[in-house]
Formats: structure tokens, sequence, C-alpha cells
């Protein structure tokens, strides 16, 4: 027994050095898994407020960028409503058949350079965000809400391994599946298009609307380049996004909100 | 005593800040990351006994993490280079050994003396870091690309840093 005690003793930096790693290696599985328990969470309130206090210091730098980037939305959405309020005089519209409801949020804290890439934002259940709901930049798709707590929701974005989405070529309509390779915060690729497919780089990427989590037609990217995997007869194309990551300030949030009725109905197709 | 306790407090949260808050957030150099919070677990004294440098690694890792949605990823790597500094520093050690009331910075060793210490453990610290944010060799050369680079900035921000502060004291 004492010269069990005298081992331990002599080799408590080891041991000790075990154990510790352990407890990380656990923190690190069940962060993988649940991926956001509530005490690593940065949607968790503490280290939310910091960051929000302190993205309010920094977001003072590129205010001019954010200020010409919204104006330039608001031309475009301005000039698609005087499209619309001239259909409507022809037309009677029916509010009650928008499927679709935006959020605002502001990003607060963001990441580009790792493979699993999260983006916090300051919106939570309060302001009626919810999970798996579609979260969108000014120019194009961001990504995924992942989790939401009171008043801050985290989103896996488009540069996440992790990521998947339906999307289709606006020109032709066929479809494919939207994932990232983990290098480079700029593309994403564009896979499952079958060889016979014209594809055209400059081509623009756009959602597909068929996940119930984003409307069609929202854009992603335009096409820089696809090459034929030779061993599955499909195309893999490269797409330039249109979101740049490293510089994202305002999301907007979508709600599809018949999504529950879709979901519950495909749930059906299973049995 | 407390004095020189109170010191490396203020370092320890010195340290966090400036990563959390400013490092962080840069990201101007694909690849490159700069995670400045090690330089506390490099200056600690010589005497520090090995289970107290694996606990203070511990929190200060966790802490790192709890702001970066990685808890784990930064507390064992920091374990593991916690773990290995007393190894790294006999390995290092000058013929008569290390003096009293000197500690292991740039002031009392030297450049060479800090750059191969400070190398030897960092480049450890972030292979182990980049290993677990891949969890697998897939796109083993990026971990490897990712490793050198942020080593090299690492590096040269906590030289910068103790150049900084030597006239201080």
């Amino acid at each position: 027994m004492r010269s069990l005690l005298r081992f331990i003793l002599r080799y408590h930096a080891t041991f000790l050095f075990v154990i510790l790693e352990v407890i990380c290696v656990v923190m690190i599985v069940v962060n993988n898994h649940y991926q956001r328990t509530v005490f690593s969470n940065s949607a968790e309130l503490f280290v939310g407020k910091l960051q929000k206090n302190w993205s309010g210091v920094t977001s003072y730098f590129s205010l001019a960028r954010e200020n010409k980037l919204l104006a330039d939305e608001n031309r475009r959405l301005k000039n698609e409503l005087e499209q619309r309020s001239a259909y409507s005089r022809f037309f009677e519209v029916d509010s009650s058949n928008v499927n679709y409801y935006y959020y605002k949020a502001d990003v607060i804290n963001n990441s580009i350079w790792n493979q699993k890439n999260f983006i916090t934002i300051d919106a939570g259940s309060v302001q009626g965000i919810s999970k798996d709901m579609g979260v969108t930049g000014s120019l194009g798709v961001v990504g995924i809400v992942y989790n939401c707590s009171a008043n801050y929701a985290t989103i896996i974005p488009i540069i996440n391994t992790g990521f998947k989405l339906s999307v289709k070529i606006s020109r032709n309509d066929y479809f494919g599946s939207l994932s990232w390779s983990g290098s480079d915060y700029r593309f994403a690729r564009m896979a499952e298009v079958p060889v016979h497919v014209e594809v055209k780089v400059g081509d623009t990427i756009v959602t597909s609307g068929f996940s119930a989590i984003f409307p069609p037609d929202i854009p992603v990217g335009i096409v820089d380049g696809f090459q034929k995997i030779s061993s599955s007869g499909l195309y893999e194309i490269n797409v330039k996004l249109f979101t740049d990551f490293a510089s994202l300030k305002h999301v907007y949030v979508v709600e599809n909100r018949n999504k529950n009725e879709i979901q519950e109905l495909e749930a059906g197709n299973d049995q | 005593m407390i004095n020189s306790n109170l010191k490396y407090v203020i370092w320890f949260l010195v340290c966090i800040a400036l990563q959390v808050l400013f490092f962080y957030r840069i990201q101007a150099v694909p690849y490159m990351h700069v995670y400045v919070y090690v330089l506390f677990l490099l200056i600690l004294p010589f005497e520090t006994p090995a289970y107290l440098l694996m606990f203070l690694a511990l929190i200060t890792g966790v802490s790192v993490d709890a702001f970066g949605n990685t808890l784990g990823m930064h507390a064992s790597a920091s374990v593991l280079l916690a773990f290995m500094r007393p190894g790294v520093l006999r390995l290092y050690s000058p013929r008569d050994g290390y003096e009293k009331n000197t500690s292991p910075s740039v002031r009392d060793y030297g450049f060479v003396w800090f750059l191969k210490y400070s190398v030897t453990l960092i480049l450890v610290h972030h292979f182990v870091l980049h290993m677990i944010d891949a969890f697998g060799f897939y796109l083993f050369h990026f971990t490897l690309l990712r490793t050198f680079l942020s080593t090299l900035a690492t590096v040269s921000v906590i030289i910068l840093i103790q150049y900084l502060t030597i006239r201080r004291k």
C-alpha cells in the first residue's frame, strides 16, 4: 500500500496530466455531440452580452461599408416593390398568403478559419427566432439557425463542414446539394448535378426552396468552375459565394410559416 | 510573494483579454491565427509545481474556449503544454541550471533561448489544437499549414510583447 502511494506521489504529474486530458476530451466529445451545451454556449447570457458590447464598439469601424451595402439593398428592394405594385393594381393581394417572414439581427461573433465555423447573432427565441430557420445576408444565403437561447442564437454558416443545403442552377432549375470543403471561406461546392445538365461559368446558383428553410430563388453564389467526377459521373461545381463571411454584420432570419405543416405531411412518407 | 502573485493574475487577465477581444477577431492572413494566451503559461516562474502549472493551463484553456465555442480544445492543448514545460525547460537548461529569482523570459535568458523554448512548446500546442479542430486526418496538409503559420505568428507576437514589457520592470 505504501509503495503504491509512493509510486503515485512520484508520478503525480503524469497521473494528473492523464486525468485532466480525459476531462478535456470528455468536454470536446460532449461538445461535438450536443454541440452547444449550456456551459460552452456563446449564446449564453454572460459571454453573449460581453461579445455584443464589444461588437458594438468594433462595428463603428465598418459603418461606411455597411451603409453602402444596405443602401444598395434598399434600392434593389424599392425597384422590386415598384414592379409588384404595378401588378397589384390588376390582382388582389391577400396578406394571409405570405409564407415567409423576415427578422433582422446583428452578428456578434463570427469565425471563418476553422472547419466548424459558427456565427452568433443577437436575436433569440424572445425575438421570434427558433431552430432550423434560414439566415440570409444582404447579398445571399448565410446559414441555418443551429441553436437559440432567449436573446441569442448560433448559426451554422455555409462555411461549416457540417452544412448542407439544396440549391439549383437559376438558369435551368437543375438542383444539387451545396456543402463546404473546409478550406476557403469564399467558395463552396455544389454536388450531385448530372453531367447532361448544361453548366456555364458565371451561372447563378440560388436556393431551391425544397428544404422549407429558405424561400426559393435566394441567391447563393455563381459558378466559378466545374469538373466531372469520373467515379460517379456527376458534376462537382465550384461556387463562389455571394456572402462575404469575413465582413458579415447584418443578417435576416427567415421563418417559413408553413414549415410545420410541410414537415408533418412529409413525415408521413416514411410509413 | 503576494506582489508577484498579483503580477501573474494580471498577466493572466491581460493574456485572456488580448486573446478574446483582439486576436480572436484578427483574421487578416488565411490559416494564421495568433494564440497569444500561451504567453501566460510560458512565463510562469521556474518553481511553479507541475500540478499547479496544469491546473492553471486548464483554467486558461477553458476561459479561452468559453469565448470561442470550442470547449475543451484549447484546454487540452494547454494542459499538454503545461505537462511538457518542465521537460522542455530541463532540455534547454543552461550548464549551471536556472538561477534564483529569474523567470523564463527574454529578459533573463536572452532571445535565442526564449525562441527555442517557445517554438518547441507552441509548435506542439498548435499542432494538437489544429488536430482536434480538424478531428481526423482529412485535409491533413491544411492542418500542418495552419500549425506552422500560426506558430510563426504566435511566437512573433509573444516575443514582441516580451520586448515591449522589458523596460517597465
